[in-house]
């Protein structure tokens, strides 16, 4: 071969390797995928909060859930300081698995009943209940018992269908981007509440009312679990509620967040209320043997401002109705 | 020897047209399939294994199954169990089968098998072990098998059972115990209660059942996985010894002094080898004693109680069974 022809085979094969690599670069997504959900327009999450309710927190010792949520609402002002006539509520229970109420793996149905029916009696409108669970939404809600208490109580029960998702990012997030969001029930609310019980999880230690937003994401959200505190943290930026309870009249103590035997469940009669949910968790935390500073979802949130885990400085209502 | 355009033949330049066509239409595949990338399946495997076809078959008497069960993979565990789902991953999980079934005419009361399919009987036994109830009631169907008040919980082979009643009723534990009963024929033999290195824990002062593997990440540290933990009352607390044979006495060497190194990051201070225990390493961690060693492929300890004496003499047991092992 003559030094011609070398030189322009030479550059024909790095002509063709450049171009090979700029379309590789051309194909290249920097930002990685996102949970496509087509072409549904982006939304934005209001706020729920109550003016004049901030940094109320309730502590009700009982083992009786319904007159536990009573005076616990009594305590922070009455359901009427969050409840109005005319309010559209969304309740937001765990309903997350299809496994019965006596397991305490979701919201109590009773508690859910009773929360439905107050809202109800000062004027709301309209009262939904829903979540998008981690079985089959409809065996969850059925076997569970809340479906059936929820509508028994006079609520709609919404169960996640693909209309419902929109795409959502969380502002500074750094994970909840372009992410389904399931907004349907939420469109038109005055009020959200959220409504958890109280458990031991094997990946974030304990899973409250922070970690119970997680049921309004939808698509392949389990990816979060990588980064659980990250992720629960967001969760409580994400939501500004009206009001959280947390529900530790039995605590699911151990295996969670599933549990399956009575015997993962302990005794520990407590409700916990209030409109600070990084208070609110914090307390519950402990019902799990936890301080909240060995809980490392806790400190991110406090640390973004969701809250604060030095619930005592928040001057609680104790009540114990024996 | 070099060929110019016109001395190539038609089937050389036929074939090279045929490759660049094949690269062709490899580059417009995977730009096609970029474009439809789904992250619920990306880069991750495995399939319904065999679990899902001994639930299919499974008739528990009394009992008539709510619709035809399901099946998940590593990919969609956690769509049944949330956040547990990391606990079997860590093990070694391949798939597991969920069914319902329902006494007649009462459809609040029914029970739920879920049957896990693990690597093998070792990942069974960890998850196993790691979920063990307390107050739990031998039941006498298996080696590695246990009821609660609502459940049944057994690990056989490369499989671990979960079957779950909604009510504390005695008819539902009888399915439970039907339901197990029925799968147990249908799965492989198991010759003993725990594996492996389990059985070389002194048994004398062993709390009942407290035999647990540690799959992965044992005590926080990464890396240091397939640990074997054995609890020990004493007085009005617990010792816990540790086990785990290695591949060879380096690689037991070389964990046992990651190990050091990992507890001493964690604001451990070393101290010096007890007097029976040459060559072991005493660490005190915020008043609690660590103390630990490499014997033979063998890594060895005691840890996490703040009785120094009652430490050092659990490892005098401990060191002495494995000696029995491996003269």
């Amino acid at each position: 071969m003559d030094r011609r022809r070398f030189l322009l085979r030479a550059g024909k094969a790095g002509l063709g390797v450049a171009a090979i690599g700029a379309l590789g670069w051309w194909a290249h997504d920097g930002q990685g995928p996102s949970a496509n959900i087509g072409q549904a327009e982006g939304v934005k999450l209001p706020s729920f909060a109550v003016k004049g309710t901030e940094k109320r927190l309730a502590v009700i010792k009982s083992s009786h859930r319904v007159p536990a949520l009573r005076a616990g609402l009594e305590a922070l002002g009455g359901i009427g300081a969050f409840v109005g006539a005319g309010h559209k509520v969304v309740i937001k229970v765990n309903a997350a698995f299809a496994t019965p109420p006596a397991l305490g793996a979701t919201s109590n149905p009773e508690l859910v009943a009773e929360l439905v029916r107050l809202c109800l009696k000062v004027g709301a409108r309209q009262v939904v209940v829903t979540d998008n669970p981690i079985n089959d939404p409809a065996s969850c809600f059925e076997l569970s018992g809340i479906g059936p208490a929820a509508r028994a109580a006079g609520a709609e029960v919404v169960l996640p269908h693909p209309g419902a998702f929109r795409p959502y990012t969380l502002p500074g997030g750094r994970l909840i981007k372009d992410w389904p969001l399931m907004y349907g029930p939420l469109a038109g609310a005055d009020r959200l509440i959220g409504l958890a019980p109280v458990k031991d999880h094997h990946r974030s230690q304990a899973s409250v009312t922070m970690k119970n937003w997680y049921g309004l994401l939808g698509g392949r959200r389990n990816v979060f679990h990588q980064d659980i505190n990250g992720i629960i943290s967001e969760l409580g930026r994400m939501v500004a509620p009206s009001l959280v309870i947390a529900d530790g009249v039995a605590t699911l103590a151990h295996n969670g967040p599933t549990g399956g035997s009575l015997e993962d469940l302990r005794p520990t009669d407590t409700l916990i209320l209030g409109t600070d949910q990084v208070a609110v968790d914090s307390v519950a935390v402990g019902l799990l043997g936890l301080k909240p500073a060995q809980v490392a979802w806790l400190g991110l949130a406090a640390q973004a401002g969701v809250g604060t885990t030095d619930y005592e400085s928040l001057n609680p209502t104790k009540v114990e109705l024996g | 020897m070099e060929l110019s355009r016109s001395q190539s033949s038609l089937t050389q330049r036929l074939l090279s047209m045929a490759v660049l066509g094949l690269l062709a239409l490899v580059a417009a595949v995977v730009f096609w399939q970029q474009g439809r990338y789904d992250p619920a399946s990306w880069g991750w495997g495995g399939a319904a294994g065999g679990g899902a076809g001994m639930l299919a078959d499974l008739a528990v008497p009394g009992l008539t199954p709510l619709g035809p069960g399901e099946g998940f993979t590593p990919a969609t565990l956690s769509d049944k169990i949330d956040g547990k789902a990391e606990l079997y991953l860590a093990a070694g999980f391949e798939s597991m089968a969920a069914r319902r079934y329902a006494l007649a005419g009462r459809p609040a009361a029914w029970l739920e098998l879920m049957l896990y399919r693990m690597k093998d009987s070792r990942a069974a036994y960890s998850v196993f072990s790691n979920q063990r109830r307390t107050g739990a009631q031998d039941s006498g169907l298996a080696p590695n098998a246990y009821t609660t008040s609502n459940a049944l919980y057994l690990a056989q082979g490369p499989y671990y059972l979960e079957a779950v009643a909604s009510l504390p009723e005695p008819a539902l534990k009888q399915g439970l115990t039907q339901a197990a009963q029925a799968l147990l024929a249908k799965l492989p033999a198991a010759p003993s209660a725990a594996p492996g290195e389990a059985g070389l824990f002194p048994a004398q002062g062993m709390k009942a059942g407290s035999v647990v593997l540690l799959a992965k990440d044992a005590f926080g540290m990464a890396g240091l996985n397939e640990i074997f933990i054995a609890t020990y009352p004493q007085g009005g607390g617990e010792l816990m010894a540790f086990l785990a044979r290695r591949a060879d006495p380096a690689t037991a060497q070389e964990q046992a002094a990651a190990y050091a190194a990992f507890l001493k990051d964690n604001g451990g201070a070393p101290q010096p080898a007890p007097a029976g225990l040459p060559g072991a390493n005493l660490v005190e961690v915020f008043g609690a004693w660590e103390l630990f060693w490499a014997q033979g492929p063998y890594l060895a300890g005691v840890r996490g109680s703040e009785d120094r004496a009652a430490t050092e003499a659990l490892a005098q047991r401990l060191r002495q069974a494995l000696e029995k092992a491996q003269p």
